[in-house]
């Protein structure tokens, strides 16, 4: 079916807020959080903000969010990521504000709490399209892959302005074992989904799958941050890491759209020749 | 109550007269339709070949996934006659049911911004008093409305004109449970499973 | 008044109309010219107002009409549907049906007559119907005095408004031979003519509302029936469709389908036979071939009941009459009073060894037990029984030689003459297919003939039927339109077949205007291109491609003045090229039409505004239930399809000084509204019309009951003269051995007796093998074969402008197999392009295992978008999409012969042509946004009183 970018958007900003709300929980249990926090916090409000605005932008209407939100607790798929979408927002501004106060006991609380909502947002983006009717996205590998791409994302932020606020070496060193960690999840995630819906292997869909997904979306990523992790003062490296889980998020994404066919698309099917 | 339509496919001739009645009767625009006719063929090698038509619309899932993932309760099904129906001024256009639908028989409605589909015509057929366009217009009687738990209905009725192995559901791959059953018995042509 | 608009839709908008009618007003004082137009309808079924009703009328959309009811609210027809008191349609409504909603409140729909400004302009001004009617009978005087009246000519057909026999009326009536339909010889009348010359009686043309028995439910009969080259499921889809399905389903019917298109009607078929279009007759010659080698045919039927026993005279191809072998032989069923002739033949007894009379008798009365296949000598002759000569004709027509001709499975050809031959009954239902080939009259002489020698005549479950016509007398041949010619009888001119020569000759004789036979005479024997094609007769058409050439070389005489009464020319006529470029030589063109065409584009000059069915009053019949057309809206100034030659007749007249009724006015078209709905409360045997109208469920339909309606066996019921009935031929018998067509070569016999016409070479008076003027591997330039067919979309050349049915099928798609494909590498849905000799086109490539490899499909098309408001550079719509353009009405070619004998057919299915990948044309729309601008508009549009 066609891309909806709306959506490719919203999951991508969402996922990559989430993804580092989770990183600033883990360096708050770490005790590496220190001077990245506060700066990550707002930029992960920002694109939570504008991934709402996107995913806004997918609806009938745009004021019908409204009404999504007075029915937020029907907790369908779409509810679930807004509810999420608005808690995660919420932590990442009253982390900020609790860094601002420079309250170490607040920060690490609300970041560990940032860090369970992360979590939980990166799993809630893909796990409202586990839907029956679309063969190809019904399997564990699509909820794993945003989960997984949602974190590297978040971890390569996380470093990138780690890095430009001068963060310790030490401490980034920590945080790249997270990202190594995230970004094997990622391509375990996105395997899985490729070889489950099919995509790895269908001609028109398997260029865009190996490379954009698989080689650039995790696995540059798994070796930017195996050589950060080496030597943390690259910080090419980071950028590197970061924009090639971008990449690959938006390759996954929007190949998960061209993926979707229902079970039977009448309409479509009403003008085409049926291959027998 | 399982209202439904029955299409008997031994008569059905692909004419699309079902397609323009469904627009005429539901103030259709260009470019939107909420039935279509699926051309199945010719399968075979000329001169050897089979062929036939699946006129396809809202299934009535019994299971209905669409009902399910709205986070409006748009979808809905109508407490009176348990047919799946869409109310437009509670649907908030976000698409999931037009995804969870396994058919794709839903339409998004551009100037309204709201999802439609097949209502197997409520507006006629609620009150027990009329049947859908669809059925009305079909040019060879190969529709039938009615509720499979009616021994009565015409639907019910024809099916009983057939053995099992010539009653048909789309593919339930995604377990919703179409409730639209399609008659074809194996002389005309053998069932091809769509995906 | 004068008021040009560039593009008629704009000037049709209710806003438009008001204007139009302030300046009427204003101009000539609101009464005269536009007294119509601005009255209230004034009917009770049609007022607007804040109601809902339903009224009962019937569909138009195609050639057959189903009952419908359509649902007005405030005025507006919101709803069409079946009326479920059709016994066959039910509640059942097509696409095309549908589309009347769309079309008659089409931006498309032209309301006023209108003056072309500029022919290929489509810059229209609207004048009053005064002014319109003046300029029609002027210019046709004009003509007349400058040129005389073979200056004159008229054209029908096309779909959408059907003006056939009274046009043909009308050119009669201003003293000129020459009316043409695109179909005619290319659609319906060899079919529909060769019935009766076989067997006396109606066509079996499924088509047509001619063959109501299958879909006979009061006694259902029909076991077996063959579709040959006809498609009810998508040309006649709710009506003789529907009958399909149910004979299909409900009944067990079994089917079998000649036809080289896959259609859904073959797809449901017990056998499908795709035959190479164009080689119809060798299959009928294997059919026959088969039948009688294993002795499948109706015995006793074929011997006592058809004329295959007859000897045949081999100098004179006739079969001996019994006083021409022996002279002292007194016929027993010779009339005492010399009115109605029953010929005794010549036979080969079984019983005596010899050869014998055939006396007409019942089986059991007669005296001789008749050889079918036999040869013997007579008056020193060698003659061979026509059976003998149809068998010898057949026979080298096997399985495998047809087979391979015909690019049919022998098995499969096997396996569907045995269902034919072996069931309990059958029948043969003719579609057009073959009219579209130069075997036009070759093929239903044949199948006509199958059905005879099977016996499935004129009984419970057949084709060829009789329906309630009950025989007092011996059946006769007589002209009317469905049997023998269209007008002659009006006019004196006609013999009737099974009367004697003596009470012939005094029928003529004793007319009471012989001046006025006499001038039709002369009319027949001046028609163009009859000489060669005296089927036309049949018709009172001429010759399409010979009156082409009149035009272009004067010769014999030139037509210019042209009346078309229906249709898209440059749509429906084949080598539509050929016909644009004589449009310089036409002087004046007038047209009627609910729409503007290509036709009207490029070559009005004038058009009169007709009604679209809606707003239309008349009658048809749907099996023993006749319906009627109510007006249920009017709009503008539309009328009667009828209603404007009569009124420019009537105008013609004065203008020439005639006074006083004309006898040769023969159109029994009412000139008015009224008129019109008088005849309709006639057809349904009501008082008044008001009555009618007010009580329609009272009313419609109007049964015949059913036992009266359906009736078998009249050809043995006994009649006045103590014999059988038999059939309304010459011999009283079925004649597959088809003698009218020999003697109709001769002399034109008995279209156009007394007259004798030019004798031409003989017709075939039985199935011959008549191979396509093109065939595959003829030339390289042109390896594949084309044919065609239509889609449930359009009937013809209409509604291409109703969007509902342009969204589904927006452009012409050319089936194609996909192993054909391939070698071009085309592939779905790509644009390609499709020429021949005459021209190229465009379509869409449609992949189908459907087409045989080496053979494509196309349905005809051609685009009224062409020359919306919106296009910046804007075309007549025929040249994209339009097969015409590459079809051939061999005016250029070489071709020896290169039509139908009989009926002057040319060639529109199975020629060849090349394929390669192509762009999508200018000026067309594909899209269904694109549609947007048809899409109706005069909803608002004041309801109107009549004109007339």
């Amino acid at each position: 079916m066609a891309i909806q970018w709306s959506l490719v958007v919203f999951s991508l900003l969402a996922g990559c807020a989430a993804g580092s709300l989770v990183f600033i929980g883990l360096a708050e249990i770490t005790g590496t959080a220190k001077k990245a926090g506060f700066p990550i916090s707002i930029i992960a409000g920002i694109l939570l903000l504008l991934g709402g605005i996107a995913s806004v932008t997918h609806l009938g209407n745009p004021v019908n969010v409204m009404s999504a939100v007075t029915n937020i607790f029907s907790f369908s798929g779409i509810s679930l990521e807004l509810l999420f979408l608005g808690l995660s927002l919420l932590v990442a501004i009253i982390y900020a504000i609790a860094s601002r106060r420079e309250s170490a006991l607040g920060t690490r609380i609300v970041g560990i709490i940032g860090l369970v909502l992360g979590l939980i947002l990166c799993v809630v983006l893909g796990s409202s399209y586990l839907i029956a009717a679309r063969p190809a996205w019904n399997n564990f590998g699509l909820p794993l892959s945003f989960f997984g791409s949602s974190l590297v994302m978040g971890g390569f932020l996380f470093v990138t302005v780690a890095n430009s606020v001068k963060v310790d070496k030490e401490d980034i060193k920590m945080t790249c074992v997270w990202i190594i960690v995230a970004a094997i999840i990622a391509l375990v995630a996105y395997l899985a989904f490729g070889l489950l819906s099919g995509v790895a292997l269908d001609p028109a869909q398997a260029a865009l799958f190996w490379v954009a997904v698989v080689i650039i979306g995790a696995g540059i990523p798994t070796v930017c941050a195996i050589m950060l992790h080496a030597n943390t003062g690259r910080k090419s490296l980071a950028y590197i890491g970061l924009v090639s889980a971008v990449i690959g998020g938006v390759g996954f994404r929007a190949l998960m759209w061209v993926a979707g066919s229902g079970v039977l698309d009448i309409f479509g099917a009403a003008n085409s020749v049926l291959p027998f | 109550m399982r209202n439904c339509l029955v299409i008997n496919l031994d008569r059905c001739t692909g004419c699309d007269s079902c397609v323009a009645a469904c627009k005429f009767e539901n103030g259709l625009g260009l470019g939107i339709n909420w039935n279509r006719v699926i051309p199945v063929g010719p399968t075979g090698t000329h001169p050897d070949l089979e062929m036939y038509w699946i006129p396809g619309q809202c299934q009535q899932c019994a299971n209905a996934a669409c009902v399910s993932v709205c986070p409006t309760g748009a979808s809905y099904r109508d407490p009176l006659t348990n047919v799946v129906l869409i109310e437009k001024a509670t649907c908030i256009g976000c698409h999931y049911c037009a995804y969870a639908c396994p058919y794709g028989v839903r339409v998004f409605n551009e100037e309204e911004h709201v999802m439609e589909k097949c209502t197997l015509c409520s507006h006629l057929t609620a009150d027990g008093s009329g049947l859908p366009a669809c059925v009305v217009a079909c040019t060879t009687g190969c529709r039938f409305y009615g509720d499979l738990d009616d021994p009565d209905s015409d639907a019910s009725k024809e099916l009983a004109k057939y053995d099992t192995d010539c009653i048909h559901l789309l593919p339930d791959t995604a377990g919703t449970h179409p409730a639209t059953r399609y008659i074809l018995s194996p002389n005309i042509a053998k069932w091809k499973e769509l995906s | 008044m004068t008021m040009t608009e560039k593009h008629c839709p704009k000037a049709l908008s209710r806003r438009s109309f008001v204007k139009i009618a302030a300046a009427a007003g204003a101009a000539a004082g609101l009464g005269v010219s536009m007294s119509g137009s601005l009255k209230d309808a004034g009917k009770a079924f049609a007022e607007s107002g804040s109601s809902i009703k339903t009224v009962k009328t019937m569909c138009h959309g195609c050639i057959q009409f189903c009952a419908v009811l359509a649902t007005v609210e405030d005025g507006v027809v919101t709803k069409l549907q079946g009326d479920p008191d059709s016994p066959l349609n039910k509640t059942s409504i097509c696409i095309k049906g549908l589309n009347q909603m769309h079309t008659v409140y089409s931006p498309r729909h032209i309301l006023h007559p209108m003056r072309h400004v500029e022919r290929g302009t489509n810059k229209w001004e609207t004048i009053s119907w005064d002014e319109a009617i003046e300029l029609a009978a002027t210019k046709i005087k004009e003509g007349v005095d400058k040129y005389g009246p073979y200056s004159f000519f008229v054209s029908s057909g096309g779909g959408g408004a059907y003006s056939g026999f009274w046009a043909y009326g009308f050119c009669e009536a201003i003293l000129s031979p020459n009316s043409f339909e695109p179909g005619g010889a290319q659609c319906f009348m060899p079919r529909a003519s060769m019935a009766p010359f076989v067997y006396g009686g109606r066509p079996p043309s499924i088509a047509d509302s001619f063959l109501w028995e299958p879909f006979n439910t009061y006694k259902p009969a029909t076991k077996m029936i063959v579709l040959w080259g006809a498609q009810p499921s998508i040309s006649q889809t709710a009506l003789s469709g529907h009958g399909m399905a149910d004979l299909r389903v409900d009944r067990g019917c079994k089917t079998i389908v000649v036809d080289p298109n896959f259609t859904p009607d073959s797809a449901k078929a017990d056998v499908w036979l795709p035959l190479r279009p164009g080689t119809d007759t060798a299959l009928v010659l294997c059919w026959w071939s088969y039948i009688i080698e294993h002795k499948l045919y109706d015995e006793d039927f074929t011997k006592y009941w058809t004329n295959l026993p007859f000897l045949i005279n081999p100098d004179t191809r006739l079969p001996y009459l019994a006083e021409e072998v022996w002279p002292d032989y007194v016929n027993p069923a010779k009339d005492p009073n010399d009115e109605f002739s029953t010929p005794a033949y010549v036979c080969f007894d079984k019983k005596t060894g010899t050869i014998q009379p055939l006396p007409y008798s019942l089986p059991e009365d007669s005296p001789v037990d008749p050889e079918i296949f036999f040869t013997a000598v007579v008056n020193g002759a060698e003659s061979r029984t026509a059976g003998q000569i149809y068998y010898d004709e057949a026979k080298e027509w096997t399985l495998e030689k047809t087979g391979e001709y015909c690019w049919l499975q022998p098995d499969k050809i096997e396996e569907a003459v045995k269902l034919y031959a072996e069931a309990e009954v059958a029948g043969i239902a003719h579609g057009v297919a073959t009219d579209q080939t130069k075997a036009s009259s070759e093929v239903p002489l044949g199948v006509n003939g199958l059905d005879t020698i099977m016996g499935y005549v004129d009984k419970p479950g057949v084709t060829l039927t009789h329906l309630s016509e009950q025989y007092k007398d011996r059946p006769v041949m007589v002209g009317d339109t469905a049997a023998l010619g269209a007008w002659s009888a009006n006019y004196g001119v006609g013999y009737h077949v099974g009367k004697t020569d003596n009470w012939n000759k005094k029928r003529v004789e004793e007319f009471p205007d012989q001046e006025l036979l006499k001038t039709y005479n002369q009319l027949q024997r001046d028609r163009l291109g009859l000489v060669e094609h005296k089927g036309f007769f049949w018709q009172d058409n001429c010759h399409i491609p010979t009156i082409l050439k009149a035009i272009r070389t004067g010769e014999p005489y030139k037509p210019r003045v042209w009346y078309d009464f229906s249709g898209n020319k440059l749509a429906m006529l084949g080598n539509a090229q050929s016909w644009y470029d004589v449009l310089d030589e036409i002087d004046f063109c007038i047209c009627q039409y609910p729409m503007i065409t290509s036709f009207h584009y490029e070559a009005a000059d004038l058009i009169f505004p007709l009604q679209e069915w809606l707003e239309w009053n008349g009658t048809s019949d749907i099996i023993n239930n006749k319906f009627m057309f109510t007006q249920v809206i009017h709009l503008g100034e539309t009328v009667n399809n009828g209603v404007p030659a009569t009124r420019i007749l009537a105008r013609y007249r004065e203008l020439m000084g005639e006074t006083g009724p004309s006898k040769y006015t023969v159109m029994p078209q009412p000139d008015s509204e009224d008129g019109v709905r008088a005849g309709v409360a006639k057809d349904m045997g009501v008082e008044s019309y008001e009555e009618l109208v007010n009580n329609q469920d009272k009313y419609v339909p109007k049964v015949t009951p059913p036992d009266e309606y359906w009736r078998y066996y009249q050809y043995l019921d006994i009649v006045s003269d103590g014999l059988p009935g038999g059939f309304a031929t010459e011999s009283r018998k079925c004649e597959p051995y088809c003698t009218i067509l020999l003697k109709m070569s001769r002399t034109g016999w008995p279209f156009t007796y007394p007259l004798e016409m030019p004798a031409c070479d003989d017709y075939n008076p039985i199935c011959v093998n008549i191979p396509p003027n093109e065939n595959p591997g003829d030339d390289p330039e042109y390896p594949l074969v084309i044919t065609s067919g239509r889609v449930p979309y359009y009937h013809h050349g209409t509604m291409r402008h109703a969007p509902f049915s342009r969204e589904l099928y927006p452009a012409p798609e050319v089936k194609i197999n996909p192993r054909t494909a391939a070698e071009y590498g085309i592939e779905h849905m790509d644009w390609v392009k499709i020429s021949s000799p005459r021209g190229s086109i465009s379509a869409r490539a449609y992949l189908t295992e459907g087409e045989a490899p080496g053979q494509l499909w196309m349905e005809r098309f051609w685009n009224p978008e062409a020359y919306d408001a919106s296009q910046a550079n804007p075309d007549g719509g025929w040249r994209q999409c339009n097969i015409n353009v590459i079809t051939d009405n061999y005016v250029d070619s070489d071709t020896e012969k290169p039509y139908n004998s009989v009926y002057g057919s040319y060639t529109l299915r199975g020629f060849q042509v090349k394929i390669e990948k192509g762009e999508r044309p200018e000026n067309i729309w594909v899209e269904p946004k694109e549609f947007e601008p048809f899409m109706p508009t005069l909803t608002s549009e004041p309801q109107t009183g009549d004109v007339f």
